[in-house]
């Protein structure tokens, strides 16, 4: 089961951006994505519908110790796309009194890893189950990370980004101290808000990859570009904002690629079937 | 300078990489470095921690080459005793003092450059006879923050460049880099290495492959491939493309030879990958040394490809570089 949480130290990154357009550029490669807002304050939903922002969702599923599949299939919601469907982040994520209580349930992650691999096992039968979270690494983030089987860290390209990377590292490793084994695995970290012009976030990306080894990065990464606002404002992921996608749109195809290797999720065996363009 | 990354404690994000499991880049590792030393800091402990140069394949050389300290009195009598390399005309036209603050913007930027770099004094003093550096020296700054990203105006103007660079060292330069008898031995050492180059046949120099390289460098890198030298920095040969348009990299070529002159100063590379790159941010590019140890057993026969790779370097990507450079020289994969 693959169950990505996008988590990230910092507020701004793009988390939310980046689950939907990753999840979208997924699905239109023909994998089975389910998208699941965890962040309470429901941006992916507010990215998409007004009916996701209204919706119950996942907040209700983990206010109940009982977590079933069929529950969980009749709260996802469909999109255009029959390999895209979405659990938005529900009514409870909207109440603070019963967030705060939420957050004091001993058993939350498990509540959290329970509703994972229930959407694991809905009928659309997804590849993987892509988790958006709030900001930071403490408390209910956390326990989101905890939750899920890989980790997707999506960085700030900007002084602040890299100057608080030990505090994302530093839970990391309390993850894996306490899990062991079991803590998600690093999918990789991809940097977001990158201005290509710009000395200083040059210089920033130059140093993220002096720090930390280069197979954790992505070689797409995630540029800071009008498109995304326009996107936002519509309500679509950025490849559905024009007929002919732009090329930013297409750096989500690029990441989702690298995703499928490094989560394996290429069919063995199929990789040398093709059809010939003639003939 | 007060760079970004200069705010974090890097003892402990090695410790924390190391604690996940995950290699520990060399730069990750580098504040515990004396002023002016490259020693590393003391490994963290734990799985994975690549702080010493063993566990890191592309460091390997570095140790090899004693990189790692400062050099001592001896190194420095070593280096003056060293034989004057021959001049090199395309130096005549160089403008070394841009070319030095470059090298040292870098280093304080927090390049791996942390030994102690020429003053410019020292590298006009040690320049080959008939080098006389250019009378104007333009900052790097200049070029960092100009508008204009085209390198033709932010580069320093070379009236020579029209004469294809390299092309008279060529025939001199190839002969000189000849390396001591090579071994029949297979090399049994970690790192960058192939097994010897054929003296004769159609593979006799590496000069025949330089298509071959630049294919590679395009294939892998998305660079371009900008000459081939020997250790000393004297260009062995160059591709086709660079002849035609040498304006094109004009400052990079530049910085090639500077980079190479340093190497040439000190008696050995000053590093490897990272170590040997430079970053240009008004052309968003990084230009690399890759080695090559053209015979193994023979730390002589060091020469280096000149690359032009876009930014942000990707380590991974140079990684599959050097496995696709070592399986088309026919080397071994340790």
């Amino acid at each position: 089961m693959n169950h990505l949480v996008i988590a990230s130290q910092n507020g701004g990154t793009g988390r939310t951006t980046l689950s939907v357009n990753l999840s979208y550029a997924l699905a239109s490669r023909g994998r089975r994505v389910i998208l699941i807002d965890a962040d309470p304050l429901g941006g992916a939903g507010f990215s998409l519908s007004t009916k996701a922002s209204t919706a119950q969702g996942f907040y209700d599923l983990a206010l109940d110790r009982d977590i079933d599949r069929v529950r969980v299939e009749s709260l996802l919601l469909g999109t255009r796309l029959p390999e895209f469907k979405f659990l938005p982040a529900g009514h409870a994520a909207q109440q603070p009194a019963i967030m705060d209580r939420l957050d004091q349930e001993p058993d939350l992650q498990d509540r959290f890893r329970a509703i994972f691999t229930a959407a694991s096992d809905t009928s659309l039968g997804p590849d993987v189950v892509i988790v958006d979270t709030p900001a930071g690494v403490r408390g209910l983030p956390y326990r989101l990370m905890r939750s899920g089987s890989h980790l997707l860290l999506p960085q700030l390209a900007h002084p602040l980004g890299l100057r608080t990377l030990p505090v994302m590292l530093r839970a990391l490793a309390q993850l894996r101290t306490g899990q062991g084994k079991e803590a998600p695995m690093i999918a990789g970290v991809v940097l977001t808000m990158v201005e290509p012009g710009v000395p200083v976030s040059l210089e920033v990306q130059r140093e993220f990859r002096e720090l930390l080894p280069g197979h954790m990065f992505f070689d797409a990464q995630i540029p800071r570009d009008r498109e995304f606002l326009q996107a936002s404002q519509a309500g679509v992921p950025i490849a559905l904002l024009q007929r002919h996608p732009s090329a930013t749109a297409f750096i989500f195809d690029q990441l989702a690629a690298e995703l499928e290797s490094r989560l394996a999720l290429n069919n063995p065996g199929h990789e040398n079937e093709f059809t010939r363009l003639m003939d | 300078m007060n760079s970004p990354a200069s705010w974090i404690d890097r003892d402990e994000v090695a410790r924390l990489l190391s604690s996940l499991g995950e290699p520990v880049p060399h730069a990750a590792a580098q504040q515990a470095t004396e002023p002016g030393s490259l020693e590393a800091s003391p490994a963290p402990d734990g799985p994975g921690t690549t702080n010493e140069p063993e566990s890191q394949p592309w460091m390997e050389p570095l140790e090899r080459f004693g990189v790692g300290a400062l050099p001592s009195e001896e190194d420095e009598d070593a280096c003056e005793e060293l034989p004057e390399p021959p001049p090199f005309s395309l130096a005549q036209s160089l403008r070394v003092a841009a070319t030095l603050t470059a090298v040292r913007t870098w280093a304080d930027e927090g390049g791996l450059l942390k030994r102690r770099i020429p003053t410019e004094t020292e590298a006009l003093d040690s320049l080959p006879p008939g080098l006389e550096a250019a009378p104007e020296a333009p900052q790097v700054e200049s070029l960092a923050n100009s508008e204009d990203s085209g390198q033709a105006e932010s580069a320093p103007t070379l009236p020579e460049m029209e004469t294809p660079l390299f092309m008279e060292q060529e025939a001199a330069t190839e002969e000189e880099s000849a390396a001591p008898p090579d071994s029949t031995e297979p090399d049994t050492s970690p790192g960058f290495t192939f097994s010897a180059i054929p003296e004769t046949g159609p593979d006799a120099k590496l000069t025949d492959r330089m298509a071959d390289f630049e294919k590679l460098v395009i294939q892998h890198t998305e660079g371009t491939l900008l000459a081939l030298l020997d250790r000393d920095g004297h260009p062995l040969s160059f591709p086709q493309a660079l002849a035609d348009d040498p304006a094109t990299n004009r400052e990079f070529v530049q910085s090639v030879t500077q980079m190479t002159r340093s190497m040439r100063r000190w008696g050995r590379p000053l590093g490897l990958d990272h170590d040997t790159a430079m970053h240009f941010p008004t052309h968003s590019e990084w230009l690399c040394l890759i080695p090559i140890l053209a015979r193994p057993q023979d730390e002589t026969s060091w020469v280096f490809l000149a690359v032009r790779v876009p930014h942000p370097i990707d380590p991974f990507l140079l990684d599959r570089f050097r496995s696709a450079l070592r399986s088309t020289l026919g080397g071994r994969t340790e």
